[in-house]
């Protein structure tokens, strides 16, 4: 089979192969410049990331419809949280963010190996999140039978809409779970590139920035989320 | 002509460059060629394809609706061969059909008929139909520019929109779904039939949401960041302007949509109780959802129409828009009004308060939609008006949208939506905006870029029967309905009591005009490709930017940088690329007017 | 000027409301509501034939000619452009105004109103009276028999509404009004019918599956004598048996789904099934010629619908937990067991009667095959 060149296919590199990625890069031919291009995909992405706010929208506007409804539940639910692991989470991702952001930064200044510590620190982060949500919260409230609605089974629940509260907690911290590890691939891919292919440098970043601007989402999203589920009691 | 070899022209301004459409190598290499385009030209056609099937679906859907409809299902007794009686169900046609046993098991059928209906044609026709595959082909080329800001994005949107699809298509294989296109709970979360039908269906519609996100980022980022030197925002056409609004509604609702239908498959799937009221949920709180986007999407389909309706109009009849900035903003503001009337879909479910509110909210964007038929009406005076098919089309959509549009009226008004709301009133009045406004324009642009997408011309005369037929066929379809809604038939009925009969005979007489109407056009579109007329450049002497390059377009639609010279519809001051001056009269005796750009 | 012409209009209720509407509204408040509708509908005529004489006559007086260029003309006129906008506004503004205050009339009910428990189920409407009485009559309408709520002329009527399921909504063409009924809050609004003597269709606007063209009911208006003769009448429970379990079996809504004359419904018909096998979903057969089989095969069918599903037929039905009594499942049993010409069907049941005496005290022979019930 033989490739049909199209226009969106990039020019021969300029300098010789063995440059890194970051100053062979040439933007798409339909952009008049890699600046142009730049800044589209920064728009792109922001428009991107306003959707996922107004994706959360929906599950913010549930948990507060129901909060009023039902304070009781939501109050004893909440109370039922383990104020403990989600500081730490709320810590651990507080980190991450200013790891990413850290990595950015190195990208433009060209430190290429601090620039992978940042992101190796940001992904373990990431994969502790996961595994304190999974081993230290969900575990257990799911064996105990705190689970979400038909699936609540625990006996000594004190108000019968609790099972709406763990729905809307499962929901929001699942989809937000479900976000963080998407998050995660994403600088695991940019942390491949820039191994293999020393792709982020100075001149040329977007697709860390984005990935960068998606994690601090993840984040932003979970300091509503924390105060909202773990401190209402 | 008004292009100039633009100072730094890249590499790729080839001059032999040939067609877009022009095959490279063998059948097989061509087709992996279109698969795997990220030509955003070839993208609109995939998607221009992908609808029309998806519209076939559901017109076979609505046919069948409407053949069942014919008679209404009656218990009749009748002698049998061993000398007794028995009563036997007669007027269920699909139920005939099926094979379904009883009443019940007959009228199940006709509501899955309409449901496939209803959820194919919203979510898979209207909303990505037009700002898809028009806007797709046109937006980068009437901007000047070589493709969309994400190409790569775009044949993903496309994907997505096929994926989408094929779980809907799997619901309705696994036998359909009967909740209608709204799924409103508690039924279609725990009473609907068929458990996994459901869940694809809902996880179809969650799929389709992200083609529309994807695709709606990707204009708006093309018209901010791609639009060729010298175009200034009010240099845009109005087709753009549309196409930008319509994107920035998509953008801003759908993902309610999307955590509404994955909230939704959780409630059937997990029982979470959200929307259960068994379970201390709210139902009420899933209309609201669905209508934050459903409403605002209203403008997501006819918006684009709207678009469609101004280029049609200003190029057949050789006038600038009538007040260009007033429609544009009117756009803007019909995009801004629209996320906060969502509440009207449920005067007969809310407070006083809230129902107050939403219909006065609900007048007011009955206003920016009036100011733009006015604006149309206005442009054809004094023109040079063609009578062609895009143009019958234009006064089709003019006559059919504001009917649409002014039975609005008793709709918003809460009175009398008491009595009208979910009768065949409303169904008539969507049908009027949905169909007769955006499906209306649909065809219309279709016939009036089809010479620029494939090079072809079609034959007038087939192609204004064809209209005239779908311009009969859907008034006497839909007209008898308002009639229906208001002497009290509600909607999504198998069957009715006997004094609705004649009527919805003549609705369904109706609809096989519409059909044969779109028959002719499929047969006049068929023909062109095969042995229609090479077409010029510039058929129609239309001024944007489209019009400049080759019919069809190259492959990177321009073979230099095009440099905006004038608007988009100075009529007045500019002979349209490819036309001879000589050939071109401009009306010379009186002086040109501030074209307000 | 424009607007009184209008209203001159609006009032006839001549060939043009007549379009539209089967006579004019059985309610002052609907009549109302009628005005309004008219109203806003020669206001549309007006804009409508002015917009589209316009088109019309302006692409047929500047249609193309060879060589005869469009002319200038202003392309922008604010001024103008002001006027279409402000003027069609204060138009609109006050349509809203009318069509509010005309709603709320239709809301609000007046102090004195009789009010009607409305309970809305798939697929079918009852109405609890204020003395307790629920409407047994029947009527056919369409394909199916459906409910009649019989009401006093010239008294206002509130119903308050209530869903055993999904949403429906109540719909009385005739009134011009409709709610939305919900499970999970109780909705209303009021009526008053004028004419005895009138019938008014009653629909389920809301979808709600299978049978939602068949969940209708029809209002039948009466005078006031005869109304209170009526709900007085149904306040007391009485008859064989049978009798009862009929009343009991519209009053739930039973004969929706399950005919009685062997037609195939949403559910099993009632014709000439007792005593005789019914092969089950699961492949196990409920024994014909069992009195306590069948016997309990009913009452489990009625409490807990999916547990003995007859094969053929999906699991629509609700449960009756809490809703239908021991005694009303006894009569619906015996009223089954008068549609069947089984031998333990009709014949049996009328035998069993007999001995007995006089048909009230038909129960004692019910009795006993209850207790048989609670020994299995």
């Amino acid at each position: 089979m033989t490739s049909i060149p199209t226009h969106h296919d990039h020019q021969p590199s300029p300098g010789d192969a063995s440059a890194p990625g970051w100053k062979r890069y040439v933007a798409a031919s339909h952009f008049r410049s890699a600046a142009d291009e730049f800044d589209a995909c920064k728009l792109g992405f922001w428009l991107f990331l306003a959707t996922e706010v107004l994706l959360f929208a929906g599950l913010f506007c549930a948990y507060a419809i129901f909060r009023m409804m039902y304070p009781e539940a939501f109050a004893a639910g909440s109370h039922s949280l383990d104020v403990k692991w989600g500081g730490l989470n709320t810590v651990v991702l507080l980190i991450s963010s200013y790891t990413v952001a850290s990595s950015i930064r190195c990208a433009q200044l060209d430190k290429r190996f601090w620039l992978h510590v940042n992101l190796i620190i940001t992904l373990v982060c990431a994969a502790a999140f996961v595994v304190i949500k999974f081993t230290f919260e969900y575990g257990p409230k799911w064996a105990e039978g705190k689970r979400p609605g038909v699936l609540f089974d625990y006996p000594y629940w004190s108000h019968p809409q609790e099972p709406i509260w763990w729905s809307v907690y499962y929901c929001a911290t699942g989809i937000h779970a479900l976000h963080v590890v998407i998050g995660a691939c994403l600088l695991a891919w940019c942390l491949y590139r820039s191994v293999r292919h020393k792709a982020y440098g100075p001149t040329h970043y977007t697709m860390l920035e984005n990935s960068g601007l998606y994690w601090h989402l993840v984040d932003l999203i979970w300091i509503f989320l924390f105060p909202l589920l773990y401190l209402i009691h | 002509m008004s292009t100039i070899p633009a100072a730094h022209d890249t590499a790729h301004g080839h001059h032999d460059e040939g067609s877009y459409l022009t095959p490279r190598g063998p059948f097989l290499s061509t087709v992996v060629a279109w698969a795997t385009t990220i030509d955003h030209k070839k993208i609109g056609v995939m998607y221009l394809v992908a609808v029309l099937t998806m519209f076939f679906l559901g017109g076979v859907a609505a046919m069948a609706v409407r053949a069942e409809l014919w008679t209404p299902n009656r218990y009749v007794e009748q002698v049998q061969p061993d000398g007794t009686t028995q009563s036997v169900l007669q007027g269920d046609l699909l139920g005939k059909l099926f094979k379904a046993d009883g009443l019940g098991a007959a009228n199940n059928i006709y509501n899955r008929v309409f449901t496939l209906h209803g959820a194919i044609m919203v979510f898979m026709v209207i909303v990505p139909g037009v700002p898809a595959s028009l806007g797709n082909f046109f937006l980068p080329i009437m901007l000047g520019a070589k493709d969309v800001a994400f190409p790569r994005l775009n044949l993903l949107s496309w994907y997505i929109y096929v994926t989408g699809s094929i779980f809907a298509v799997l619901s309705i294989i696994l036998g359909g779904v009967d909740t209608g296109w709204t799924f409103y709970t508690p039924y279609s979360s725990t009473h609907a039939a068929g458990h996994w039908n459901v869940v694809f269906m809902i996880l179809g519609a969650f799929i389709l949401g992200f083609s529309s996100i994807l695709t709606g980022l990707n204009f708006i980022v093309t018209t901010h960041k791609l639009r060729c030197p010298g175009m200034g925002w009010f240099d845009m056409p109005l087709f753009i302007w549309a196409i930008y609004s319509t994107s920035i509604i998509a953008v801003l609702a759908t993902p309610v949509i999307g955590i509404t239908l994955l909230l939704l498959i959780f409630e059937r799937l997990f029982h979470v109780g959200i929307f259960d009221p068994a379970m201390g949920g709210d139902p009420v709180l899933f209309q609201h959802f669905f209508w934050f986007y459903s409403h605002p999407v209203v403008y997501v389909m006819i918006l684009p129409g709207m678009g469609i309706i101004s280029e049609l109009i200003a190029v057949h009849c050789r006038k600038p828009i009538f007040g260009y900035r007033a429609v544009a903003f009117a756009s803007l503001g019909i995009a801004a009004v629209s996320f906060i009337v969502w509440g009207h879909h449920m005067f007969a479910s809310m407070g006083e308060l809230a129902s107050a509110v939403f219909s006065f909210l609900t007048f007011l964007v009955a206003i920016p939609t009036a100011v733009k038929v006015f604006n149309w009406i206005a442009t054809l005076y004094k023109g040079s008006i063609a009578i062609n098919t895009p143009m019958l089309y234009a006064m089709s959509f003019l006559f059919l949208f504001s009917i649409g549009g002014l039975t609005g009226l008793p709709l918003g008004a809460l009175a009398t939506d008491l009595h009208l709301h979910d009768s065949y009133f409303v169904v008539a009045h969507f049908h009027y905006v949905m169909m007769g406004g955006t499906i209306i324009a649909f065809v219309g642009g279709l016939h009036h870029w089809w010479p620029k997408m494939f090079g072809r011309m079609y034959n007038e005369k087939w192609a204004m029967l064809g209209c005239a037929l779908v311009f009969i066929g859907f008034n006497v379809t839909f007209f008898t309905q308002f009639f229906l809604g208001t002497q009290g038939m509600p909607r999504r009925y198998a069957s009715y009591v006997d004094e609705f009969q004649f009527l919805h005979q003549v609705s369904t007489v109706g609809s096989w005009f519409l059909l044969l109407g779109f028959l002719v056009h499929l047969g006049t579109f068929i023909h062109s490709l095969v042995a229609g007329p090479k077409a010029p450049p510039n058929p129609w002497g239309g001024l944007t930017l489209e019009w400049e390059t080759e019919s069809p377009p190259i492959e990177h639609n321009f073979h230099h940088e095009p440099i905006l010279k004038h608007g988009p519809y100075d009529y007045d001051t500019t002979v349209p690329p490819h036309y001879d001056p000589a050939d071109y009269p401009l009306d010379t005796t009186t002086p040109p007017h501030d074209s307000g750009h | 000027m424009t607007a009184s012409l209008l209203t001159t209009l609006a009032q006839d209720s001549g060939p043009v409301h007549g379009l539209f509407f089967r006579g004019d509204s059985a309610w002052d408040k609907g009549v109302a509501t009628d005005g309004l509708f008219m109203w806003v509908f020669w206001f549309s005529t007006f804009w409508f034939v002015l917009l589209m004489g316009l088109m019309v006559w302006w692409v047929y007086k500047y249609r193309r000619r060879p060589g005869v260029p469009a002319k200038r003309s202003a392309s922008h006129n604010a001024p103008l452009e002001i006027v279409w906008t402000v003027v069609p506004s204060l138009f609109l503004g006050y349509i809203f105004f009318r069509g509010f205050h005309s709603y709320i009339d239709k809301l609000v009910a007046p102090a004195d109103s009789i009010e009607l428990v409305v309970k809305a189920m798939k697929w079918n409407w009852t109405a609890t009276y204020p003395n307790g009485g629920v409407s047994p009559d029947v009527m056919r309408l369409g394909a199916s028999d459906v409910p009649v709520f019989v009401m006093p002329a010239g008294r206002a009527v509130r119903f308050k509404m209530y869903s055993d399921d999904v949403i429906h909504s109540f719909w009385i063409p005739d009134f011009r009004m409709k709610f939305d009924v919900f499970p999970n809050r109780y909705t209303s609004f009021w009526i008053q019918p004028m004419q005895a003597g009138e019938t008014h269709w009653v629909f389920c606007a809301e979808y709600c599956g299978d049978q939602h063209s068949e969940m209708a009911a029809v209002i039948q208006v009466v005078t006031e004598a005869e109304y209170i003769e009526w709900v007085t009448r149904i306040g007391q429970v009485g008859g064989t048996p049978q009798e009862r379990g009929l009343v009991v079996a519209r009053k739930n809504g039973c004969l929706t789904c399950h005919s009685l004359d062997g037609t195939r419904n949403v559910g099993p018909t009632w014709r000439n099934a007792y005593g005789n096998p019914v092969p089950l979903a699961d492949g196990s057969t409920i024994p014909g010629d069992d009195r306590t089989a069948w016997d309990n095969y009913i009452r489990e069918s009625i409490l807990d619908p999916g547990a003995k599903l007859h094969a053929g037929f999906p699991n629509q039905m609700n449960s009756f937990q809490g809703q239908v009594s021991e005694d009303e499942i006894l009569w619906i049993t015996a009223y089954i067991r008068s549609l069947s010409d089984h031998p333990l069907g009709l014949a049996a049941l009328e035998a069993e009667q007999a001995a007995a005496g006089e048909g009230e005290n038909g129960e004692n022979g019910e009795g006993e095959n209850g207790s048989n019930g609670g020994e299995n």
